[in-house]
C-alpha cells in the first residue's frame, strides 16, 4: 500500500513539473496596456490589446462619460487580449480602457492626462486627471488616478475612478460608476460631511494594485454597421424591450420605418441616443448618460427623412393614471401633454394656432400641416412642411447657434409627425 | 460646429464632389488636456473639375450656408456653361464677372469672395496648382509653408531601423531655428549640475530631434498619430514618444529640468517594458532611474524578475 502511494505521488509530482515547464511565465503585479490595435472601431469589431499581465483577466471595460460597458474578450497570452468592441452606438465618442485581473487593474492613461500637484492652478473641469502627491482636484468630471497623498472631490463624475493607497476620493455620486481602490485608500467623506444617499449605490472594488498604462489614447467608437436602404415611411414604434432600462442598457425597438434613421432622442432634454438599424423593423439603442431620474418614465423619438414618431401612452390609458404620481406623462387640453417636472409637449393640428405664450409654455412643439406658430419660435420644434412657422426667426436662430458654436438648434422640418401609442420607457436602475 | 459637419453641406458635397484636403500653411496645434488648441492657420475651399481646374473657391472658415452657396454656385455655373471645352472658360468668366458685380452692389467693401470672382474672371478654370498660392497668400493673407527638410528628417528618425528600439524625444520650439534649439539643448546637457548630468545620461537612451512647433500638425499627419499633447502653452515643448511615435508624456520650458528628467526616465522604463532588453541593459537602466524615482526602479526590478522567470 505504501509503495502504491509513493508511486501515485511520483506520478503527481511528474504531472506538476510537466505543467510547470509548459506554462508561460506570467508577469507580476497589476496588468499594463502597451497598445490597442486598431485604436478605433465599431461595436462588434475585434481589437487586440498588447501589454503584460493579462493572465487571469476578469473584465475589460470601455468607459464613456458616466457609463461603462464590459467587453467580451479572450486571453491570447499573458501579453495579449482579443477584445470585441462592446455595444455603444454614438459615433466619434472616446472611451477610456481598463483591464481588471486577479492581480490588479490598469487604466489607459492618455498623454494628454492633466497632472494635478500641489502647484496646479486653473485645472480644467473635464479631462483625464493624474492626481499626484499634494494635488487636490475639485469637482471631478473625468477619470482620475489618485496617487498616495493626492485627493479628489467628485461632482458629476466619470464612470471610473482609481484611488491608490493613501489617495482620497470623496463625494463621488455617479451611481453608474465604479471606484477601484487599493487597501489604504480613503473613500470616506474626509471633510466630515455626511455621505449622500447616492454614494451608497456606487460600486467599490478593492484591488491589489492599480497601474496606469502610460500613453494610451482613448478608444474612438465609430458608427456601427447599419442596415442599408432608403426610408419608405415615417418610423413607427410598436414595442420596446426591455421596458425597464438604466443607462448603458441595450434596448430593442420593433416597429416599422427604421431604415434611414437619422436621430433617436430620449426624455425631456432630447438626449441623443446611439442606434443601430438592424432592419426596417428593428432598431437597437444604447441608453445614454442623461436618461432621467430613477422611477420616472421617458418618451422616445425616432426620426428619419420621412418623419418623426414619439412614444406616448394611449390617451385613455394615460387619463386613468393619477397625474400627481412621479414619472407620469398625462394629456391635457388642446393637444398639450404634461410631464412631471413641469415639462410639456404640444401637438398643434391644422387650423390651430400657438401664440407666444403657448409656445413658451410647451417645451416641445409638434406643428402639423396647417398649424400656425407665431411669432415666437419654441425651444424645440418639429414641423411638417405645410405648417405656418416663423421661418425667418428660425433661420436667425440657426445662424446664432452657428456663430456661438452651439451646434444645431432642436428645430426640425419633417415630412410627417406621428405618435406611437406604446408603453413609455421605465427608468429603473439595477438596485431598484 | 464647422460647416463641414453640417448635414446639408455633407450631403451636397457627397452628391457632387469627391472631397480631399491638403495642408499648405503652418500653424500651431497641440492637445491640451484632451482639447485641441490651434493657433494661426486658415482654410480655403476649392471646387474643381475632375482634372483639377478651379471652378470656384471660398476663403476662411465660413458658415455652412456660405460654403453650401459657393458649392452650389460652382455646380450650377459649370452645368450652365457650354458643353464644349473651348467655350466653357469664357462662359465661366462671364459668370464670375456677374457674381463680382453683384457682390460689389451688396457691399461697398471688396471682400475675399469678390476678389476670388475677379481673379477667376481674369483666368477662368485655372489648374489648382497655379492659383492656390495667390488665393492663400494674397487674398487670405497666409503664408504657404515651404517644403520643410526638418519635418522629413524627424519622420526619418522614426522610421530608422534601430536595434534596440529607442524612445524618441522631440523638442518643439517656437522661437529661433533648429540650430539654435540644438545649441541650447547641448548647453543644458553640458552644465555642471546634477539635473544636467542625469539628462545627459538619459539622453543617450533616446533619439533626440528638433522641430518648429508650427510644423507639428504636418508631422502628426506624416506619422499618422494624433497631435501631440502639451501640458500647457509653454515653449519649448519636450515630447517623449515610443519608437513608433505614439506619445508617452510631455514637459514644457527649459526651466522644468527635474520634470524633464523624470519624463525621460519614465519613457526609458516604458520602452524597456515594451521592447526586448537584455538583463545587462535592464541593470544599467536600473542604475540610471532608481536614484530618480524608486518606483521606476521597482518596475525595472520586476522586469528583471519576469526575464529570469521566462528564461528556461
Amino acid at each position: 500500500m505504501a509503495a502504491r502511494c509513493c508511486s501515485v505521488g511520483r506520478w503527481l509530482l511528474a504531472l506538476v513539473l510537466a505543467s510547470g515547464a509548459a506554462r508561460e511565465a506570467w508577469a507580476e503585479g497589476a496588468p499594463e496596456i502597451y497598445g490597442v490595435t486598431p485604436n478605433e472601431g465599431a461595436a462588434g469589431d475585434t481589437v487586440r490589446i498588447k501589454g503584460r499581465g493579462f493572465h487571469g483577466t476578469i473584465r475589460v471595460i470601455f468607459a464613456v462619460g458616466k457609463t461603462s460597458k464590459d467587453a467580451r474578450f479572450s486571453v491570447e497570452s499573458d501579453d495579449e487580449l482579443s477584445v470585441t468592441v462592446p455595444d455603444y452606438f454614438l459615433p466619434d465618442v472616446s472611451a477610456t480602457l481598463a483591464v481588471l485581473t486577479s492581480k490588479g487593474v490598469t487604466v489607459g492613461m492618455p498623454a494628454s492626462a492633466v497632472r494635478v500637484d500641489g502647484k496646479s492652478k486653473n485645472t480644467p473641469k473635464i479631462g483625464f486627471f493624474h492626481v499626484l502627491k499634494e494635488g487636490m482636484l475639485d469637482l471631478v468630471n473625468g477619470v482620475a488616478v489618485i496617487e498616495d497623498g493626492g485627493a479628489a472631490r467628485g461632482g458629476s463624475s466619470a464612470a471610473l475612478q482609481f484611488v491608490k493607497r493613501g489617495g482620497g476620493l470623496e463625494r463621488y455620486q455617479n451611481t453608474s460608476g465604479t471606484i477601484f481602490y487599493e487597501r489604504g485608500a480613503l473613500l470616506s467623506a474626509v471633510d466630515g460631511t455626511r455621505k449622500s444617499s447616492h454614494e451608497d449605490q456606487v460600486k467599490r472594488i478593492e484591488v491589489r494594485e492599480i497601474s496606469e498604462s502610460l500613453g494610451i489614447d482613448s478608444f474612438l467608437f465609430k458608427a456601427p454597421a447599419q442596415a442599408a436602404g432608403e426610408p419608405t415611411s415615417s418610423p413607427r414604434i410598436r414595442a420596446i424591450a426591455p421596458p425597464r432600462v438604466w443607462v448603458s442598457d441595450v434596448v430593442l425597438l420593433t416597429g416599422a420605418g427604421f431604415l434611414g434613421t437619422s436621430h433617436v432622442f430620449v426624455g425631456n432634454k432630447l438626449t441623443e441616443v446611439g442606434f443601430q438599424v438592424m432592419s426596417d423593423r428593428q432598431l437597437r439603442l444604447v441608453m445614454p448618460d442623461q436618461l432621467g431620474y430613477p422611477g420616472h418614465e421617458a418618451w422616445l423619438m425616432v426620426m428619419n427623412a420621412k418623419g418623426v414618431t414619439i412614444t406616448l401612452p394611449a390617451r385613455r390609458a394615460a387619463l386613468t393614471r393619477t397625474s400627481n404620481s412621479r414619472g407620469l406623462i398625462w394629456p391635457g387640453e388642446n393637444g398639450l401633454w404634461s410631464v412631471s417636472g413641469g415639462r410639456s409637449l404640444q401637438f398643434v393640428g391644422a387650423r390651430q394656432r400657438v401664440d407666444q405664450e403657448g409656445a413658451s409654455r410647451a417645451s416641445i412643439v409638434f406643428a402639423k400641416n396647417g398649424a400656425k406658430i407665431t411669432p415666437h419660435v419654441p425651444g424645440t420644434l418639429f414641423y411638417e412642411p405645410e405648417a405656418d412657422v416663423p421661418r425667418t426667426a428660425i433661420a436667425e436662430r440657426r445662424k446664432l447657434y452657428e456663430q456661438r458654436g452651439l451646434g444645431e438648434p432642436h428645430i426640425y422640418e419633417v415630412e410627417k409627425i406621428a405618435v406611437s401609442e406604446t408603453a413609455l420607457l421605465q427608468i429603473a436602475p439595477p438596485w431598484e | 460646429m464647422g460647416a463641414l459637419s453640417d448635414e446639408r453641406v455633407a450631403q451636397y458635397l457627397r452628391e457632387h464632389f469627391v472631397a480631399a484636403h491638403q495642408q499648405v500653411g503652418s500653424f500651431e496645434v497641440t492637445n491640451q488636456g484632451g482639447v485641441l488648441k490651434k493657433n494661426g492657420g486658415n482654410v480655403a475651399s476649392y471646387f474643381c473639375t475632375p482634372d483639377g481646374r478651379v471652378v470656384n473657391a471660398i476663403v476662411g472658415p465660413v458658415p455652412a450656408d456660405d460654403l453650401l452657396a459657393a458649392a452650389q454656385w460652382a455646380v450650377d455655373a459649370y452645368d450652365e456653361s457650354s458643353p464644349s471645352a473651348a467655350d466653357r472658360a469664357p462662359a465661366l468668366a462671364a459668370k464670375h464677372r456677374q457674381a463680382a458685380d453683384d457682390l460689389r452692389l451688396l457691399s461697398r467693401q471688396v471682400g475675399g469672395q469678390t476678389q476670388i470672382h475677379e481673379l477667376l474672371e481674369q483666368k477662368p478654370l485655372p489648374p489648382l496648382n497655379e492659383v492656390y498660392r495667390v488665393i492663400f497668400e494674397q487674398i487670405l493673407g497666409q503664408r504657404v509653408a515651404p517644403r520643410d527638410a526638418e519635418v522629413a528628417s524627424v519622420v526619418e528618425a522614426f522610421q530608422l531601423d534601430q536595434r534596440p528600439k529607442l524612445p524618441v524625444l522631440v523638442v518643439l520650439y517656437k522661437q529661433g531655428d533648429g540650430n539654435q534649439a540644438r545649441k541650447e539643448w547641448e548647453q543644458v546637457l553640458s552644465r555642471d549640475r546634477p539635473a544636467s548630468l542625469r539628462l545627459r545620461e538619459l539622453a543617450e537612451c533616446y533619439l533626440v530631434t528638433m522641430l518648429p512647433l508650427n510644423r507639428l500638425a504636418e508631422l502628426s499627419q506624416h506619422l499618422g498619430v494624433r497631435p501631440f499633447a502639451a501640458p500647457d502653452g509653454g515653449s519649448p515643448l519636450f515630447v517623449v514618444t515610443r519608437s513608433d511615435a505614439r506619445q508617452l508624456t510631455a514637459v514644457t520650458t527649459w526651466d522644468r529640468q527635474d520634470e524633464l528628467v523624470f519624463a525621460l526616465a519614465q519613457g526609458a522604463v516604458q520602452a524597456a517594458k515594451e521592447e526586448p532588453r537584455t538583463a545587462n541593459q535592464l541593470a544599467r537602466l536600473w542604475n540610471l532611474v532608481e536614484p530618480i524615482d524608486a518606483k521606476l526602479g521597482e518596475q525595472i526590478e520586476r522586469l528583471l524578475r519576469d526575464a529570469r522567470k521566462s528564461t528556461p
